[in-house]
């Protein structure tokens, strides 16, 4: 039909996909993390996730670029039948539980900041419909829907500038005194942190469908992510100060609430009018993930069943994370097994195996 | 990709004028001939005979149609010439004092060229019958269409007839380039219809794929180029224009230029663009008459109408129903004031307004003009304040849903203003459900639609997605002449570049 | 089977309507609290009162006051939604007030709700006012030639901080302060006349408590030291050897230059300030046209007027043990093995300044 998904992406455009999946939900509780890791010098972590991410990126597309497949195809060529389909249904349930405690986040942020007595059920159906529909157009559509992150960026990095006069540096000094509490409370943050900067790991699946060099593309939206939200970071320490940064639940929010303007008086909700597309991003691009990974491995069911199905479950376990403390731990674990398990050791053991049999061009 | 064409499948109950009982019209001699054409077109009172003996003694019979041939060119002209000449001159056609002539065997074939104004000879012993192009019907002069009107320019418009408009392409394209594909479209009654394009600038595919879906029409008769749109189309279902209509004929050059396809019906005055893109619906010829700056800015605030036209009334209803907070204190006190009177919740109060406003243009677009002048009287001044007055609606309400017609009024293109009045609404309904969440919402869904929609293949929403930076210069603004080099990449023309090329 | 489908999808839709929309807030429906004031009440109790336009049709919002005592906000606000006429909602208030004795009991605990509800405003100014609240709200609501009591407010805040008068301070700037070690917050006072409202400086505090004031010279001062300080106009006395014919002179200060530099000569801190000000000469009634030698006397006579104050405003800050100028947080940030080795609030009594300032007056204005 006319309306068949079609999943072809430029380069250009994957770079704003991977940026509008990174940035959004995670951005806003992440300064937060970083200074309970490791006090007002959190900045650091943040950078250190963001070099993890390229080393996750520059895997992923040696992977990609060996095999010119997508995980399923490669998981098939490397572990053969029977390990190939547990390995892609492994992932398959890992983007499945990003897409759900994304959307378990997303529900509760909406909740905290707008709708209070809606029934969260109606919540979900509503904010899953766009989700859905740009699915069903497929990726390619979702890239250009992608594309006007560059906007709500734009926001960001325009109140960051504006409320510069309010940010005092010295509360980032000493710049590298560290205060990490114990380990445990090193790797929660870091947990945190994974949280934000989740979304490189599409790459997995998206290579196969970009026109083009994937390279240089997916480094620049790793690059571009990593410094927006290492900054961020140390705005928001400089602008809070690190004691009352960790009461902040959402420290995005708190800035933006102090911004204001001559006629307008309070700008957050023109903000948030920009950011909240951003939101959705990151949910939609795990969603659709999972998707085309289903399309894939179960080729004989029609596209739309499938998405019916996952989109379904997804909802369904969503409304399961009913307080907002739950959703955001159980979202931290998922973030850091995505992020440490499927962008890093995943690729990592991939790449060895391969040389080891010798697969791949 | 499977073309969305309805089928239906008649079973044929009526005879379509190629199932004649025989092809052959002369098959049985001049008689037989002759009472195949009667029979043909019995209970026709326009059916003109006219019997004459030529020189020599034969027999002949004129047809024609009244109403669609030029009587005094047949009277002054014709019969004489036919009723002096020698039988061998009328057999040898160079001499025939006409411009045009053809030869007819089939019934088909003849009574087709009765219906396009030509003259038919028949004449006895003759194995064929003659047919001269001698048409004379009435037609419209070439005023300019009343929708889209230009300030400076040309005010031509396309007129009813296929080849008047073909003449008017041709005048402003005298270029060997621009080719008329013509064809016959309808089960019971042949339209024809012209695909116009430059040949070495539309690209062949395109040209295909419209040549392909044209012929999988199955309608009666085509009336307006807007069935076209609609049985052609990829998204029936979307209240977006995917193709551009126009009634004039230098928008229509300007899209030839473009690498585009102009499709032009006989019968009706309307052409379709193809492909188009969205934000060719912002462009008004105008535009390209003044200067860049100007012309630029002008553009700027069309666009901004569209958001207004789109979005205001939800935003307004959004604000006042959940987010108070970001109104300013100098306008907050006012509204609550304003809207203290007022036993309506703000979304209904949006929908009615909105519901008397668009009765109000239905009303205005039926009347007489003279009529039509006081229901702008009526609707403004007497609805709009005696509503306020009595406390219905608030006039800020007024104010707000005013803005938003005008607004939309402000595109060029018509059938995209009709889609944004469409729009409106839905969005309304969310925002009044779910505040600025809603509004976002129903803005993610539309998007989402318009980039999902293509033209004939074509991505609608080119140049911003996919991104050509070369041809944004377009889009928002309109760029000086000199930078209009790029030819817009979504026709896929041949040439890329206009004037000499890139340099 | 298909009819079916689609009555219920109707249903379903039609009860969205029917039961009503959820987190509707429509505004012809609510009161917006413009003002609040916060009073100390015994028991640990607290006196709240709120300010709200009641709107007329065609005519001016007339300020209405409400008062409750309880024992936390929002219980407050629940209290005053039983009389209201719409429902409270504080997503507009302008100003919140303390009055004296609740600043010197401590007020972070009531600025809690303002921040935690994700739409309560924290740009709202937050000021203390002499006496109590409810005096002020009270005098407020009948004040008889200004706008809408809380918009004037609004706008005498707003130009006060523009012109150095008062200190600029929202909700989350006093959070900060008050989170930040080595930075303490300060407010802007002032106190309510039958008939306007009058600024009177800077409130100080130590942690979240009210502990002394600075007038509106020595709050432009405070900021002139922190780098902050805004565009004030000053008057001086003039001692009698260059007094001839004027007793006052005033001057404006159109942008003030600071360096400060801390260093730690055997082990204590001693802060630099270099402070530069560059002013513009307003009102000085000299019989004989102005001579340069005299302005250079004259820059040099207010500069010394300013070290004075200065000084005067150091020994208050010790005496009060109040550090709003964060040096204590610079401590922290450069002299890090310093901070941690010493208590703040020991050693800040002790810490010493010197000061250095240097007036420039650019011009005189039209006439000499």
């Amino acid at each position: 039909m006319a309306d068949a998904p079609r999943h072809e992406i430029t380069p250009g455009q994957l770079v704003g996909f991977l940026i509008s999946s990174q940035l959004g939900l995670g951005i806003l509780g992440l300064p937060r993390y970083a200074v309970e890791g490791l006090g007002h010098a959190g900045w650091w972590l943040v950078l250190g996730l963001g070099l993890v991410s390229l080393a996750g990126i520059a895997l992923i597309t040696s992977l990609g670029g060996r095999f010119r497949a997508s995980i399923v195809g490669i998981n098939f060529t490397i572990l053969g039948k029977t390990g190939g389909f547990l390995a892609n249904l492994l992932v398959f349930l890992l983007f499945l539980a990003s897409s759900l405690t994304n959307l378990a986040v997303y529900l509760q942020t909406m909740r905290i900041f707008f709708f209070r007595e809606t029934p969260t059920w109606v919540l979900t159906a509503f904010l899953v419909a766009p989700t859905f529909y740009q699915i069903t157009k497929g990726l390619k559509v979702i890239a250009r829907f992608d594309t006007f992150v560059y906007l709500a960026l734009f926001f960001l990095l325009a109140m960051m500038a504006t409320n510069v006069a309010k940010a005092e540096w010295s509360f980032l000094f000493p710049l590298t005194r560290f205060r990490p509490e114990n380990l445990a409370g090193l790797a929660r943050a870091a947990m945190g942190v994974a949280f934000g900067f989740l979304g490189h790991e599409l790459l997995l699946v998206v290579y196969p469908w970009v026109e083009g060099e994937a390279r240089g593309p997916a480094f620049l939206a790793g690059g571009v992510t990593a410094l927006v939200l290492t900054s961020f970071t140390a705005f928001a320490v400089a602008f809070f100060g690190e004691p009352f940064l960790s009461k902040q639940v959402f420290p995005l929010l708190g800035i933006v609430r102090t911004w204001q303007a001559p006629v307008v008086d309070r700008l957050d909700i023109y903000f948030l009018m920009f950011w909240l597309p951003a939101m959705g991003a990151g949910f939609t691009a795990f969603l659709a993930a999972a998707q085309l990974i289903a399309a894939e491995l179960f080729p004989r069911l029609s596209y739309r069943l499938l998405l019916l199905l996952i989109s379904g479950l997804v909802s369904t376990g969503a409304l399961f994370l009913r307080d907002f403390d739950t959703a955001e731990s159980v979202v931290q674990m998922i973030a850091a097994v995505d992020f440490f398990g499927l962008g890093l050791a995943l690729p990592a053991l991939l790449l060895v195996l391969a040389r080891l049999k010798g697969l791949g061009k | 990709m499977r073309e969305r064409i309805p089928r239906r499948r008649r079973k044929v109950a009526a005879r379509s004028p190629e199932d004649s009982s025989s092809p052959e019209l002369f098959a049985g001699g001049y008689a037989a001939a002759l009472a195949r054409l009667e029979k043909e077109l019995r209970d026709c009172p326009d059916l003109v005979r006219r019997r004459l003996t030529l020189q020599g003694g034969k027999e002949a019979t004129l047809f024609f149609l009244d109403g669609l041939v030029d009587r005094d060119l047949l009277q002054r002209d014709l019969l004489g010439f036919l009723s002096a000449a020698p039988e061998a001159v009328l057999t040898d056609p160079s001499s025939l004092p006409v411009a045009e002539w053809k030869e007819e065997t089939t019934l088909a074939g003849a009574v087709e060229r009765l219906f396009y104004g030509f003259v038919l000879l028949v004449v006895e012993e003759w194995p064929y019958a003659l047919a001269f192009a001698l048409k004379g019907w009435k037609e419209r002069s070439l005023e300019e269409p009343q929708v889209e009107r230009n300030i400076r320019g040309a005010h031509e418009g396309f007129t009813e007839d296929l080849g008047t408009n073909m003449a008017l392409l041709r005048r402003r394209l005298r270029t060997p380039q621009l080719k008329f594909h013509l064809v016959k479209l309808g089960e019971r009654v042949s339209s024809r219809v012209c695909l116009a394009y430059l040949e070495d600038l539309a690209c062949p595919e395109l040209l295909d794929r419209l040549k392909g879906r044209l012929a999988r029409v199955d309608l009666d008769a085509v009336q307006f180029p807007s069935y076209l749109e609609q049985l052609t189309a990829e998204h029936p279902f979307s209240p977006f224009p995917q193709y551009e209509t126009t009634e004039r004929p230098d928008k229509a050059a300007a899209a030839l230029l473009e690498g585009r396809v102009v499709v032009l019906l006989d019968g009706a005055p309307g052409s379709l663009l193809i492909p188009a893109n969205f934000f060719q619906f912002f462009q008004a010829p105008d535009d390209y008459n003044m200067s860049w700056v100007v012309a630029s800015t002008i553009r700027f605030f069309r666009i901004l109408a569209v958001f207004l036209a789109i979005l205001l009334p939800s935003f307004y209803v959004a604000l006042l129903t959940f987010h108070y907070e970001a109104i300013p204190w100098s306008l907050l006190l006012p509204l609550v004031a304003a809207r203290t009177k007022v036993p309506l919740p703000p979304v209904m109060e949006a929908f009615f307004m909105a519901f008397i406003i668009e009765l109000i243009f239905e009303a205005a677009v039926r009347l007489p003009s003279y009529i039509g002048q006081v229901i702008g009287i009526v609707g403004g001044l007497v609805i709009g304040q005696a509503i306020v007055a009595a406390g219905i609606v608030s006039n800020v309400m007024v104010i707000i849903i005013g803005v938003t017609a005008v607004a939309n009024f402000a595109v060029p293109a018509h059938e995209m203003s009709l889609a944004m009045r469409f729009i409106r609404f839905p969005i309304m309904l969310l925002s009044a459900l779910f505040g600025i969440v809603g509004l976002l919402v129903g803005g993610s869904l539309l998007l989402t639609h318009l980039l999902g929609l293509e033209s004939l293949g074509q991505p609608y929403f080119s140049p911003l997605a996919p991104f050509r930076p070369e041809n944004l210069k377009d889009a928002f603004v309109r760029g000086p002449l000199t930078a209009q080099g790029p030819r817009p990449r979504v026709t896929r023309p041949l040439d890329p570049y206009r004037g000499k090329g890139r340099r | 089977m298909r009819t079916r489908f689609f009555r219920l999808l109707f249903l379903l839709c039609f009860s969205l309507f029917v039961t009503g929309c959820w987190d509707q807030r429509v505004i012809e429906r609510m009161e917006f609290i413009a003002t609040a004031g916060v009073d100390a009440r015994p028991g640990g109790r607290i006196l709240l009162g709120v300010i709200t336009p009641a709107v007329e049709q065609g005519g001016k919002p007339k300020p209405h006051l409400y008062l409750t005592e309880v024992d936390c906000l929002r219980q407050g606000r629940e209290r005053l939604r039983l009389q209201s006429s719409g429902e409270l909602e504080a997503g507009k208030m302008e100003q919140i007030f303390f009055g004296e004795e609740m600043a010197r009991r401590g007020i972070v605990d009531y600025l809690d709700i303002l921040a935690r509800d994700a739409f309560n405003p924290v740009q709202a100014h937050l000021a203390v006012v002499k006496g109590t609240a409810e005096g002020f709200l009270r005098q407020a609501i009948r004040w008889q030639h200004v706008p809408f009591c809380s918009l004037y407010l609004d706008h005498l805040l707003d130009y006060g901080t523009a012109t150095g008068n008062i200190p600029r301070t929202g909700i989350t700037r006093f959070y900060v302060a008050y989170y930040a070690p080595g930075l303490d917050p300060i407010a802007p006072l002032l106190r309510a006349t039958p008939s306007r409202a009058l600024l009177c400086g800077t409130a100080l505090f130590r942690d979240d408590r009210l502990v002394g004031e600075l007038d509106v010279d020595a709050t432009f001062l405070l900021l002139a030291l922190g780098g902050k300080a805004r565009s004030h106009t000053q008057t001086f006395l003039l001692p009698k050897d260059l007094r001839k014919e004027k007793k006052a002179l005033a001057v404006r200060f159109v942008k003030t230059g600071r360096k400060m530099e801390i260093r730690l000569p055997s082990g204590r801190p001693k802060i630099f300030f270099r402070l530069s000000f560059t002013g513009m000469l307003m009102e000085f009634r000299a019989g004989r046209p102005l001579q340069p030698e005299e302005l250079r006397r004259l820059e040099g006579f207010i500069a010394c007027a300013l070290e004075k104050e200065a000084k005067k405003l150091w020994a208050t800050l010790r005496a009060l043990n109040v550090d709003p100028l964060g040096i204590g947080n610079l401590i922290r940030a450069y002299y890090h093995e310093f901070w941690e080795r010493h208590d703040w609030r020991r050693v800040f009594p002790q810490v010493e300044a010197e000061f250095r300032v240097k007036v420039d007056l650019v011009n005189y204005g039209a006439i000499r």
